[in-house]
């Protein structure tokens, strides 16, 4: 390797190749954050949420040649649905037990719904990885010597849009209040009036919205569908969050963009056999000797 | 026995190992996700050991815990700090890690005429060591009773041993435990090499019952069902996960009904048990109770017997 203008060119456009793909990373860490944030459960079943959002996405885009936006709003009603699904069996009936046991209701689910999507896609497509449609592969811009994909840009503006509605929805409606209450303390909260039941299952389709988002998005950018995502999801979601800090929404944003950077970074500059490898290294030396994150939050500000 | 029923014997078993790895975990209060780690570094370095070194099968198995064990060992001993989701995700992470490197590993040496080795994501191909010893499937089911045998053994001498309280009393309070001069860190590091060695073993069996291994075998979902296992099984005694692995396994595979479905029945039956039995069908208070039925039993049979010899007429 020449350490040359050109190489300097091509770090900062890995750079910023990886942190577009880090907003898709950001996107499914945000439920794990909220669910983990709310609740103090781990959302297992949380990567589901992303695989049927992008087998929505690809049913609907790719079959039914529904144009783009009519497509995404499918796959985030879908990570709704699933979401809704996750909390009327996985959650309402056990919330009194030990936190595990939530926890591993929705691993069931996963195993479960991860076999089932995979007997669909085998029935419908023979094969188990499905072109995604994606009309934007080949549109870039150049400025000066740097080429952005046009599906990056798109991807990206989708998760500021959707983020910023997170926002507004957090720290500017009665429903946000709500929410915030009840990551302070459930009893307080119901003792104040909140219905905690309903809230929690409004946090449960915000994060479902989210994966059916990041679901359609990942198919999207990777131009390929496949019944392991919910998988995939799982563990690169899981370990954004903990790169920002358990909980946290800002944590999982930064924590998504580093991700992303990070892997795409080391393919660049290590190789790309070895990209998964060292990023997955730098989180388990970063959970040994930072446990909080990158942001470790305090715990007023769980959300 | 046929075929069929052997080598779903012989998965029940190699999987019980991995479901016993975790469950070892589990009693020390540490929920791990990353047990397959420690499987796979048994398949290769076990399987290294015999189709490309010649050294016996016992030696393998031997050499396969060892490494895990020192590994596991060293893993326990950055993570015993976290707590709950941090360590599980760290044992993930780890666990990843693990995998990923045997997808990159490449190391073949010509073993009489064949390449033989790890051969990166197409894993690591003919393991011929049953084949050339001539070791049938029957026989090697017998091997791997054997060995599944002496985990078991292990298993019960923990659970009436000092060791055994005293990990069970780093899972209730580490405090507590910390008070007795209970070392929670010494106990939480020498469960984790434990149960790595424990998982090696039945890494270095599985990989000479297939004959070929490829990184795919050791990804997340292992652990992940080792960890269900546990639960649905019962936390209160070693049979506990071994319930878990007949269940999904044996029960299911064998209902011919269900074939094909079987994950699907699986996780449904997880999510079910789990709602009306929070820890597991043989949970500590139903282990409680049966061994005090049994103990009631065997004293009233010992005090008839005392009764009848007593009888001077």
């Amino acid at each position: 390797m020449q350490f040359d203008e050109f190489f300097f060119i091509d770090l900062i456009q890995t750079g910023i190749d990886g942190a577009m793909l880090g907003s898709v990373y950001a996107l499914m860490a945000i439920g794990f954050a909220l669910i983990w944030g709310l609740l103090g459960i781990l959302n297992l079943a949380h990567g589901q949420t992303v695989a049927f959002g992008m087998f929505a996405g690809l049913v609907s885009a790719g079959h039914l040649k529904l144009p783009i936006p009519i497509s995404f709003a499918c796959a985030v009603v879908t990570g709704v649905l699933v979401a809704l699904l996750v909390e009327r069996i996985c959650y309402r009936p056990i919330r009194r037990a030990h936190e595990l046991v939530p926890m591993i209701a929705t691993l069931g689910f996963w195993i479960t719904t991860e076999e089932i999507l995979q007997k669909i896609y085998f029935h419908m497509y023979f094969k188990d990885f499905m072109p995604f449609p994606n009309p934007f592969t080949m549109t870039r811009f150049t400025f000066g010597e740097f080429v952005i994909r046009f599906d990056y840009v798109v991807t990206m503006s989708v998760a500021v849009v959707l983020v910023a509605a997170l926002y507004f929805v957090i720290y500017r409606s009665r429903l946000g209040m709500a929410l915030r209450m009840v990551a302070a303390g459930h009893d307080i909260a119901h003792l104040m009036g909140v219905n905690v039941l309903k809230t929690l299952r409004s946090a449960f389709m915000i994060a479902g919205a989210f994966g059916g988002a990041a679901g359609y998005l990942l198919g999207y950018v990777a131009n390929m569908a496949n019944p392991y995502a919910g998988s995939m999801a799982t563990v690169k979601g899981l370990f954004t969050m903990i790169l920002g800090g358990a909980g946290s929404i800002p944590g999982a944003i930064v924590g998504g963009i580093v991700l992303g950077f990070t892997e795409l970074e080391s393919a660049y500059l290590f190789s790309f056999a070895y990209r998964d490898a060292i990023a997955m290294g730098l989180l388990f030396l970063l959970l040994v000797f930072r446990p909080q994150g990158l942001f470790g939050t305090r715990v007023e500000d769980k959300i | 026995m046929t075929d069929y029923g052997i080598s779903v014997l012989s998965l029940i078993c190699m999987e019980s190992f991995v479901a016993l790895s975790t469950y070892l975990l589990l009693i020390t209060g540490q929920v791990s996700f990353g047990q397959q780690a420690y499987f796979g570094i048994g398949a290769y370095v076990g399987s290294s050991l015999t189709a490309l070194a010649g050294f016996d099968l016992t030696f393998a198995i031997l050499a396969g815990a060892l490494v895990a064990g020192v590994v596991a060992a060293g893993v326990g001993a950055l993570t015993f700090r976290l707590g709950g989701l941090y360590f599980a995700i760290a044992t993930l992470a780890f666990a990843e890690l693990i995998r990923l490197v045997w997808v990159n590993i490449n190391y073949q040496v010509e073993v009489d005429g064949f390449m033989v080795g790890p051969k990166g994501s197409e894993g690591f191909r003919d393991i011929r060591y049953l084949l050339d010893n001539d070791i049938s499937s029957n026989q090697y089911l017998w091997i791997i009773v054997l060995w599944l045998a002496l985990v078991i053994a292990f298993f019960i001498v923990l659970e009436r041993s000092r060791l055994g309280l005293a990990i069970r009393m780093v899972e209730n309070d580490e405090t507590a435990a910390a008070s007795v001069g209970i070392s929670p860190t010494r106990h939480k590091i020498m469960a984790a090499a434990m149960a790595g060695a424990i998982a090696a073993i039945g890494g270095v069996l599985f990989a000479h019952f297939m004959t070929f291994i490829d990184p795919r075998n050791f990804g997340v979902m292992l652990g992940v069902h080792s960890l269900a296992y546990a639960m649905i099984g019962g936390m209160g005694t070693f049979i506990g996960p071994l319930i878990g692995v007949g269940i999904d396994i044996g029960l299911l595979e064998s209902l011919r009904i269900f074939s094909g479905y079987r994950m699907i029945v699986f996780g449904s039956l997880v999510a079910a048990i789990l709602i009306f039995r929070p820890r597991g069908l043989l949970d500590e208070k139903t282990v409680h109770r049966i061994s005090m039925r049994v103990r009631q039993a065997l004293g009233n049979n010992r005090k008839s017997t005392r009764a009848v010899t007593d009888d001077p007429g």
